[in-house]
């Protein structure tokens, strides 16, 4: 089955390929979505939306083969943008009383994990927990996890050290 | 065998796995929005979830208000603070039409000895017409720095980067446009005679290429200047020296983590490679324990770390222990605890990083704009709580925005 129906060759292959990423994908990135928000209907929601913009996008983009990484990219950008937004809403909550349905039943904070480590690592700084995520449950490298972020595979590096360390400093137990 | 790691990988794991391929909710899209597209959407024989159209409009609104003036007299230094929120349009004058949300983001000029606001001018609103939050992008690349006049701002956002002149009451401000296109500001510094720009970012030649780190200082008038280019750690903590001919800059070796060192980079040096360019300070490497990257005063004799130590408590409390240390530059040492919080917390979902940063230097000797986890400067030793109410308490996740 087809996601799109497509009307012109290019369209045609747009469609295909934009229809294969998410059927091999769409599970993995709800997954990723979820350790980064902690909560489920949020993290279908984000998927949802990129695939609504990668819809709109595909056509232009510059490497569709690379369609992953950038699924990966806008993942991990909404995520950013729901954790930014829970905390305004934190900041302003009697103004926006009437508006918190907006933000989900349960509220972007209802983690599905309360286990220790699971909330050490949404203690870290974002930077250092997306790279975490990357490593360990993704199993990119640092070579993929550099052009999922933007950054520089150094960064990676050292964001990748410096989490583990931290988690192992809330933890308060030895890194090795 | 790494510990951590294989317990991270385990419950990565195991959250992961709570989220079965049968039990994702199918994806379609609006009636609305199909028919606006030429490529469309079929929604599998299951799918039922509607996303709502969202229009959004945005438009640059920028001008100061001015409360009522400060007591003759009255000393005056300032610090700047930004700030965003959501906002419901229409329940106030300036704001869109009713029923609209607005993101609305802001700058403020506040007394440096009591934190009272003096004046505030808008950075930049975005409309969003109908519908929930979702719509709307929200501040990102969001930066602040100051020039050594105090009266002299640099602030960055999604929309480019202003400056934000000060009269020399506090009471107003005005804001101009830096003509430089910039994006993914990870460090901004304003010169100390306010001219220059020192500007990181990223330069991507495009999607999934890894990008290098640029330094640009770029004249504040024109927007031109020089650009240096290399693969950088992480944010690059810039800072100019006080003569305003050089600045620095965290060098990250990646290869032998956490050996951070600062370096020099002449301003007027030809452009090119950032690291063929610059010369290595003599500061020591960054202690692991570290919290947070190490800030270096302007003048260079003092550099300022917040140090971290953590340990579980009953109750899935943890308690954490930070120090704001100053460290000799040639040596590495310690040479004096100016600041200790222990901060007792319970490992809550979704909870924002409560921890201590510097914000901002200014001046000789240790004069710091710190959130420890209270905001509030630090003159040495001496720590003094400003109002923190513009300020959030959740800074890690809007970046360090506040400076003097």
């Amino acid at each position: 089955m087809s996601l799109v129906t497509p009307g012109t060759d290019s369209e045609h292959r747009a469609a295909a390929g934009l229809t294969e990423l998410f059927r091999e994908h769409h599970l993995e990135l709800v997954r990723l979505a979820l350790l980064m928000v902690g909560d489920r209907a949020t993290a279908e929601d984000v998927v949802q939306d990129v695939f609504e913009r990668l819809h709109r996008r595909w056509r232009h983009l510059h490497e569709p083969a690379n369609g992953l990484a950038y699924a990966r990219s806008s993942v991990l950008n909404a995520c950013r943008s729901v954790h930014r937004r829970s905390a305004v809403a934190r900041k302003h909550a009697p103004r926006l009383a009437a508006d918190s349905a907006a933000l989900g039943p349960d509220g972007p904070s209802a983690l599905a994990d309360r286990s220790e480590l699971a909330q050490a690592l949404r203690a870290l700084p974002r930077r250092q927990r997306e790279v975490l995520v990357l490593r360990y449950y993704a199993d990119l490298d640092n070579a993929e996890i550099a052009a999922t972020l933007r950054i520089a595979p150094s960064a990676v590096r050292s964001n990748c050290t410096r989490g583990l360390a931290t988690l192992a400093g809330i933890l308060g137990e030895d890194e090795k | 065998v790494n510990t951590i790691e294989d317990r991270l990988r385990d419950e990565l794991r195991a959250v992961a796995d709570r989220v079965q391929p049968d039990s994702l909710r199918p994806l379609r899209v609006s009636a609305q929005r199909r028919r606006a597209t030429t490529v469309r959407w079929l929604a599998p024989v299951t799918a039922v979830v509607a996303i709502a159209g969202i229009a959004v409009g945005v438009s640059l609104a920028r001008q100061a208000t001015s409360p009522p003036a400060p007591a003759a007299g009255a000393r005056t230094q300032f610090y700047v603070t930004m700030n965003s929120a959501y906002v419901r349009a229409g329940t106030r004058p300036g704001t869109g039409p009713d029923g609209s949300n607005e993101l609305v983001e802001w700058a403020t000029v506040r007394d440096a000895a009591t934190g009272a606001a003096l004046t505030t001018v808008r950075l930049l609103v975005i409309h969003e017409l109908k519908g929930r939050f979702g719509g709307i992008p929200l501040p990102q690349d969001q930066g602040i720095a100051a020039a050594s006049d105090n009266r002299t701002f640099a602030v960055a956002d999604q929309d480019g980067v202003f400056l934000l002149r000060v009269t020399p009451d506090g009471r107003s401000g005005r804001l101009t446009r830096v003509p430089a296109s910039t994006r993914y500001e990870d460090a901004i510094a304003l010169s100390p005679d306010g001219t220059r720009i020192a500007i990181q970012d990223w330069h991507c030649p495009g999607h999934n290429t890894a990008c290098e780190t640029r330094i640009r200082i770029l004249s504040v008038a024109t927007g031109t200047g020089r650009t240096w280019l290399g693969q950088l750690s992480g944010p690059a903590r810039l800072a100019w020296t006080d003569n305003g001919r050089q600045v620095m800059f965290l060098w990250g070796d990646a290869g032998n983590f956490p050996a951070t060192t600062y370096r020099l980079l002449d301003a007027d040096a030809p452009p090119g490679s950032l690291l063929a360019h610059s010369v290595a300070m003599p500061y020591p490497a960054v202690p692991k324990d570290t919290a947070f990257l190490p800030t270096a005063t302007p003048d260079g004799r003092n550099l300022i770390v917040v140090l971290a130590t953590g340990r579980k408590e009953p109750g899935k409390f943890q308690l954490t222990d930070y120090r704001i240390v100053e460290m000799s530059p040639a040596t590495g040492r310690i040479t004096a605890v100016l600041y200790q919080a222990a901060i007792r917390w319970k490992l809550a979902p979704d909870q924002p990083y409560y921890g201590c940063q510097v914000l901002s230097v200014a001046g000789r000797g240790v004069h710091a704009l710190v959130q420890c986890p209270v905001f509030g400067r630090l003159d040495g030793t001496k720590f003094t709580p400003l109002k923190s109410g513009s300020v959030p308490a959740d800074l890690q996740e809007f970046g360090a925005l506040a400076a003097w």
